[in-house]
């Protein structure tokens, strides 16, 4: 019953941090071939792209698709922020994020890329952790084999 | 005031997509109401007769999104009473098997809860009950174990 509730109240706990967290869990760079950030830092709305960028560049984010090309352009012209993305697809999004939430940019992130918007939700269960822990710490007794 | 509402457009333009946030237009037709009391709970204020339950899902649908949880209390702008005896009604909905498309594949259906239920109240979720089958303790009565260690008083 509680697994049920907390399912349903999920709507309700519509807090926006633990949304962005939920949607970087579900960001996949498989079909995305280079990403561009670009943006004057002196403009008074860099909050967004600021905050994905560093969510991006994340060790278990980047190890979903080491081919992809992550770079950047600081500019001086008083503009608004924006970052451009090409797919393997071949298509090309120009996504300009001045007054969104990091939350709204990482879920039309993930839906444009043709992604899930969202990831698991909740903890990981006590026997993932304790295997990634051990592994962590090298005591894994399949590794050593 | 106006409150300015945005909206994300997405625009396509052969093999480039263009993401901004633009504003939406107001209606011309735009009636500005005398400031009411911003604190109002639309259920309060119908006084609706009947109590509402489980089984009035076209209410209850309206506070709901489409993969079936509960919109927050800022949206739904209902009194925490009236929130909560809301959620309440959606859970019991989900359990007793009333919104079909709506199962999320988190729901625990396993074994006794695989069959759908069904409550009398709002606040039945909370009461346990208690089986009273009226032959038990009649038939305990009648045995009574300690009867040997039964010694009468002597009169003096």
């Amino acid at each position: 019953m509680c697994r049920m509730w907390e399912a349903i109240r999920a709507g309700v706990k519509w807090n926006l941090n633990t949304r962005l967290a939920n949607a970087t869990r579900a960001v996949d760079l498989k079909p995305v071939k280079s990403i561009k950030f670009s943006l004057d830092p002196f403009h008074h709305d860099n909050y967004g792209i600021r905050t994905v960028w560093f969510l991006i560049r994340r060790q278990k984010i980047l190890s979903t698709n080491p081919d992809v090309n992550i770079e950047s352009e600081i500019r001086y012209d008083r503009e608004p922020p924006y970052f451009t993305t090409e797919l393997n697809d071949g298509r090309q999004i120009v996504f300009k994020t001045s007054g969104m939430h990091p939350a709204d940019i990482m879920m039309r992130f993930n839906r444009l890329c043709g992604n899930p918007e969202w990831g698991k939700y909740g903890k990981k269960p006590p026997e993932k952790a304790k295997e990634a822990d051990l592994k962590a710490k090298g005591k894994d007794k399949k590794a050593r084999k | 005031m106006a409150v300015k509402a945005k909206r994300v457009e997405e625009r396509v333009d052969g093999n480039v997509t263009y993401v901004s946030l633009e504003d939406v237009p107001e209606p011309s037709n735009v009636k500005y109401f005398k400031k009411q009391n911003e604190k109002m709970c639309t259920l309060c204020t119908c006084d609706v007769p009947v109590e509402i339950t489980y089984r009035d899902i076209l209410i209850l649908e309206q506070f709901m999104r489409e993969d079936g949880t509960v919109l927050p209390k800022k949206l739904t702008g209902l009194c925490k009473k009236q929130q909560m005896h809301i959620e309440r009604c959606i859970m019991q909905a989900h359990w007793s098997g009333l919104f079909p498309d709506k199962t999320r594949p988190d729901f625990d259906r396993a074994g006794y809860k695989r069959f759908n239920r069904h409550w009398k109240d709002d606040l039945d979720i909370y009461k346990l009950k208690l089986k009273e089958e009226p032959g038990i303790w009649y038939y305990i009565k009648r045995y009574n174990p300690k009867a040997k260690e039964y010694v009468p008083r002597k009169k003096e």
